[in-house]
């Protein structure tokens, strides 16, 4: 390709600055993926992280500006320590068995994903509508979160148990799968498949980066092509395409 | 349990890596040279250790006899932040390259979490205050080797053909997923049979 | 530009350059203990050979295909999906292999990018993955054509040894004792042995010893005749497609542990084991010569690969001892893997500048 790079332009590294959270959002969301093996955990994982998402990215608003980063940090990490204790002993009263079977997983998710949404609010620069941009991180993480960690936990608990388990108030309606129910791989309910998912879920993440990325960039080029000097005029073909041809 | 199952149980068979699934940052993902491999882990175990006792005095002198267990959860938190950034306060006036290579650990990272859940494991487990420290120091040396054989890895695999979308850290957590298949040998079996 | 030649400048410590033709010659090498097994188990062992082998080679050509390739002439994939049908008991139904070997080729070979990328042999990755993922099906034996009727439910000798517990006279007595069936030929040929030649020099050939050699138990598609597998081994040492450090290393150590420590736990004291029991049973001889050796996860200096045989004989007397599995090899051979690349580096010959 014989055309120049463009200067980055605005679109490119907005686009830039949308994905470059990425791969904190997918090494945040890791460790929730060791739990998810089943669609109640999952949802119910996803359920904690939004909270956390919100919360944390309300406060960083409203210390935005107003604290020190440190102080801010603080802030956001004590709502988010709040948080932690609220769902715990919320699920341990409420959802005995949920809560067991999270283990430690629950309040680390409320923790880890305090993190990646809250510093960029608090980094963020621009006073007008931080509200919305903040709540609107908090959102798209949180379906980030709910979309990959929900897929792992229904392949691997299809695969590796042969049941798909719709969460209930009763302990939900368990579905067994044909075939797969005799002689599921439970392999995949381990940990290292917990790691491979979140690999492959990292490449599909990179996959959509980079298709936001081009997008971005071809839509800058098509901007920056300079229009004709007057209506009718055609181009003179330059070096580099008369040489192409 | 004993020293051995402790130190056993979090550095291979329960390991914070590859079987709790924590300590990867996207940029220890994608290959830390030996030397910071190390140090993550040294300063991992350190934190954690620290922690787990911080914790243990926190539990046990102040929040049972004021009939507040329940506030265990935010408490190992915060402790365990509180330490990592005095740590890091101190680090960065002391000895400013041991900040450097440290730093990453003292900051919210995927290690600050491993040593995190390593210190709601053992609290929750109701350790003792030596064995809590044995625990953070037994994750820490996990993590460290955990984190030496995925850069040895990323040595190995090299530049890659050409930047697809799995370069980098998809391709890390897939390698990290396949040595976590390799760590299914250490199982509580195993244990049990070492630890006789 | 030829995609399976790279060329780098020198040190040419990532560059693996592979001619096509060794994967083949090392499946040809597996085809005697391939036809043994065939001819003991029959029917099943065919079906299983053959989902593993059809497995490999169709996730090999998908996978191939999407980055706009054709390697299935390059044989490593058929090597693969014959490495691991072998290594399956003759029992296991057609989806064990299969999966496996999908496994293998698809996300330990083809995720890296291919032939020489991967550090994993897919082969043993993709049995632990079904080892974990179906314990059941990994564990069901079947008699052989060469074992008496009431074999059914015998066990491996591996298995039946680990099940019997310990006994004075080692291992080959715990199997006497525990009423494993040997067969005839070993049976007229120790016999023999001890008579006219173990006597007068004072020594004793075990009864079972002819089955554990020659493959005339109950075990594994392809790891049952020693004899067979070692011989298509010296072919390809012969032939320089393996190197000797890994082997030597391997079963050296793990011998040395076996006879110095493996017979403690059955109260026999130190340098009492029953090494050439371990040796001659399980899987180690056929992962000690074609999985260990495979140079694309293996080091590449001479050290290295002697740690890495030791390392790994080390593994596999630990992950046997006291191991859930009674087959540990594989798993010791993954761990290998894992440690190759930092055995590279720390055996790298320093340029002196």
């Amino acid at each position: 390709m014989m055309s120049p790079e463009p200067q980055l332009p605005s679109a490119v590294s907005a686009a830039r600055d949308r994905t470059a959270v990425l791969p904190e959002l997918v090494a945040a969301i890791l460790p929730s993926l060791a739990a998810a093996v089943t669609m109640p955990a999952a949802l119910w994982l996803s359920a904690a992280a939004i909270v956390s998402l919100l919360a944390t990215a309300l406060v960083g608003v409203l210390v935005a500006r107003r604290l020190r980063p440190a102080a801010g940090s603080l802030a956001v990490l004590l709502v988010a320590a709040a948080l932690a204790c609220g769902v715990d002993l919320a699920a341990s009263a409420g959802l005995p068995s949920v809560h067991a079977d999270l283990g430690i997983y629950l309040p680390l998710t409320v923790i880890v994903m305090s993190g990646p949404v809250a510093a960029a609010v608090l980094a963020d620069a621009r006073p007008q509508e931080r509200t919305r941009r903040a709540v609107l991180r908090a959102l798209a993480a949180g379906v980030a979160f709910l979309g990959g960690v929900g897929l792992t936990a229904l392949a691997r608990e299809a695969l590796g148990a042969g049941t798909i388990t719709l969460p209930g108030v009763a302990g939900g309606r368990v579905f067994r799968l044909p075939g797969l129910s005799d002689a599921p791989a439970r392999g995949l309910l381990a940990p290292f498949a917990g790691l491979i998912a979140a690999g492959y879920l990292a490449g599909l993440a990179g996959c959509v980066a980079l298709r936001v990325a081009r997008r971005a960039a071809a839509q800058s080029m098509a901007a920056a092509r300079p229009g004709p000097p007057y209506p009718g005029h055609t181009a003179a073909p330059s070096p580099g395409q008369e040489a192409a041809r | 349990m004993s020293w051995l199952g402790i130190l056993l149980t979090f550095s291979l068979v329960e390991h914070v890596l590859f079987a709790r699934m924590l300590g990867l940052d996207p940029g220890t993902a994608e290959g830390p040279d030996p030397q910071r491999a190390v140090a993550t882990g040294l300063a991992t175990a350190l934190l954690a250790a620290a922690s787990a006792a911080a914790v243990w005095a926190l539990r046990v002198r102040v929040l049972e006899p004021l009939g507040a267990a329940w506030l265990q959860t935010p408490a190992i938190v915060l402790a365990t932040a509180g330490i990592a950034s005095l740590a890091r306060l101190v680090l960065r006036r002391a000895a400013p390259r041991a900040a450097d290579l440290f730093g990453p650990v003292l900051r919210p990272s995927g290690a600050s979490v491993a040593a995190l859940g390593t210190v709601l494991v053992a609290a929750r487990s109701g350790f003792g205050i030596m064995e809590g420290i044995v625990a953070g120091l037994a994750a820490g040396a996990g993590l460290a080797v955990a984190l030496s054989i995925l850069g040895g890895i990323a040595d190995r695999l090299g530049p890659g053909e050409a930047p697809s979308p799995m370069s980098g850290m998809p391709r890390a957590l897939v390698s990290a997923g396949l040595a976590a298949l390799a760590f299914t040998a250490f199982d509580r079996v195993f244990l049990a049979g070492l630890v006789r | 530009m030829n995609p399976k030649v790279a060329i780098a400048a020198a040190p040419q410590v990532h560059t693996r350059i592979r001619t096509p033709a060794f994967a083949w010659i090392a499946a040809a090498s597996l085809l005697p203990a391939a036809g043994w097994g065939l001819l003991c188990y029959g029917a099943d062992a065919a079906t299983v050979l053959a989902a593993a082998i059809g497995s490999a080679l169709v996730t090999e050509l998908v996978t191939a295909a999407l980055r706009r390739r054709f390697t299935l002439d390059d044989g490593s994939a058929f090597l693969t999906g014959l490495l691991v049908g072998l290594s399956m008991p003759p029992g296991a139904p057609w989806y064990v292999p299969a999966a496996a070997a999908g496994f293998g080729i698809a996300v330990v070979k083809q995720g890296f990018g291919g032939l020489g990328r991967n550090w994993m042999n897919p082969a043993l990755a993709g049995r632990a993955f079904a080892a974990l993922s179906w314990p059941a099906a990994m564990a069901a034996w079947q008699p052989t054509r060469f074992l008496p009727a009431d074999a059914v439910s015998a066990a491996t000798p591996l298995t039946a040894v680990s099940s019997a517990g310990g006994s004075a006279g080692g291992p080959f007595a715990a199997l006497a004792a525990a009423g494993h069936p040997f067969s005839r030929a070993d049976d007229a040929v120790i016999s023999w042995l001890n008579e006219h030649l173990m006597s007068p020099i004072g020594m004793h050939a075990p009864r079972g010893l002819l089955d554990l050699l020659a493959g005339l138990r109950m075990g594994c598609i392809g790891e049952a005749s020693v004899l067979l597998l070692a011989a298509g081994a010296a072919v390809l040492l012969w032939r320089r497609i393996i190197r000797w450090e890994i082997p030597a290393a391997l079963f050296g150590v793990f011998t040395l542990l076996a006879l110095a420590l493996g017979g403690i736990p059955d109260g026999n004291g130190l340098f009492r084991g029953g090494a050439v029991f371990h040796l001659l049973s399980g899987g180690i001889v056929l992962a000690g010569f074609y999985m260990a050796t495979d140079p694309v996860t293996s080091p590449m200096t001479r050290w290295g690969r002697v740690a890495f045989g030791a390392l790994v004989g080390a593994f596999a007397f630990l992950l046997r001892f006291h191991g859930s599995a009674a087959e540990g090899v594989g798993l010791a051979v993954l761990l290998g893997n894992c440690l190759a690349p930092l055995l590279d580096r720390w055996t790298r010959p320093r340029r002196h500048l």
